[in-house]
């Protein structure tokens, strides 16, 4: 796929919230982490703590259970 | 950094926050803290150090477990009476966290042997229960150039100071106390008595300081002497200069090197 892609479908918080920061660390700045988590509450929890600790959150696509959505590292 | 699935899960609730994170953590890991006592203070010092996973661990008293020690020195069990407090601090640490390297030396701080502990470690915490020790950790630690946290608690009232190396955030235990307080000030018997939650209390703020300092996460009590009263449940902060003719800290130290006759309780 040539992108970095995190499949965290069925973790919940907040060890997925700690596997992003682990992925995110290991990359080099500016670059992008493609993240799957499970839909509706889950995702809510996971946007918004990135969100608090000044991640940049970016294009959600939903597809049923989960939802896909990129953080720049 | 390669934390086991084990250690992520183990620590997540460190990584989590912003102020530590995976790099917090791997300094953590890294990091070596010397807890000198593994009574009052020592015993929750080192069961938070254990459980944040910190690298390693120097543990030094010379003592062994005693009755009325449990009322306060969490870190042992009534089975461990008898034992040595270092061998009672191993066992309960090992199971705690077993990734925890441990350095157990049963010791007495002394000037003979200061100086080459305080340096093989990046903060020390002072968990002593006597002025003269204190004055001891003091010292070894400003001579070295290593970090560390003061504490000392009697009754329900607490004082902690850290230093660190850094000029302005560098004012040490002379600066404040000039001389020991003399025996009469401190050998009294009701002077002995202290709530164990207290020392409780303290010891846990010695080990959120080294962390801090290790981690590189928020403002440890340098240039501040934080002062608890426990009875009125208040805690304030009494800010602290570096003596300019501190005995040990200053531009011209008079104490340069370590000898047991500065550390005799008066």
């Amino acid at each position: 796929m040539g992108e970095n892609f995190l499949d965290l479908s069925g973790v919940a918080c907040p060890m997925n919230f700690v596997r992003i920061k682990i992925a995110l660390d290991r990359m080099p700045a500016g670059t992008y982490l493609r993240v799957r988590v499970d839909s509706g509450p889950t995702l809510r929890e996971v946007r918004k703590s990135l969100r608090e600790q000044g991640y940049e959150v970016s294009d959600c696509i939903e597809n049923g259970d989960h939802t896909d959505f990129y953080i720049t590292a | 950094m390669q934390l086991s699935e084990e250690q992520i899960e183990r620590y997540s609730r460190n990584i989590v926050l912003a102020e530590i994170g995976p790099k917090g953590q791997e300094r953590i890991r890294q990091g070596g803290v010397l807890i000198v006592g593994a009574g009052g203070l020592g015993s929750p010092a080192a069961l938070y150090l254990a459980a944040a996973g910190i690298g390693r661990l120097g543990i030094i008293d010379p003592e062994r477990v005693e009755l009325s020690n449990l009322q306060r020195q969490i870190l042992h069990d009534t089975p461990s009476l008898g034992r040595p407090k270092v061998e009672s601090a191993g066992k309960r640490l090992t199971s705690l966290n077993p990734d925890t390297g441990l350095e157990l030396i049963q010791d007495r701080l002394a000037a003979g042997n200061a100086l080459d502990l305080v340096r093989r470690y990046d903060f020390v915490i002072d968990g002593s229960d006597n002025f003269a020790a204190k004055f001891l950790v003091n010292d070894a630690c400003v001579i070295e150039g290593v970090p560390f946290c003061h504490a000392g608690v009697t009754g329900f009232r607490a004082q902690v100071l850290t230093r660190l190396v850094r000029p302005e955030k560098s004012a040490c235990l002379r600066c404040i106390l000039t001389d020991m307080p003399s025996g009469g000030e401190t050998e009294n018997c009701a002077r002995s008595g202290v709530l164990g939650a207290v020392a409780g209390l303290v010891g846990s703020i010695q080990a959120a300081e080294a962390l801090k300092v290790i981690a590189g996460a928020g403002e440890p009590l340098a240039g501040r002497l934080l002062v608890i009263d426990a009875l009125a449940m208040s805690f304030r902060t009494v800010k602290v200069v570096r003596d300019p003719e501190c005995p040990v800290c200053s531009a011209r130290p008079k104490i340069t090197a370590l000898d047991d006759s500065l550390y005799h309780q008066p």
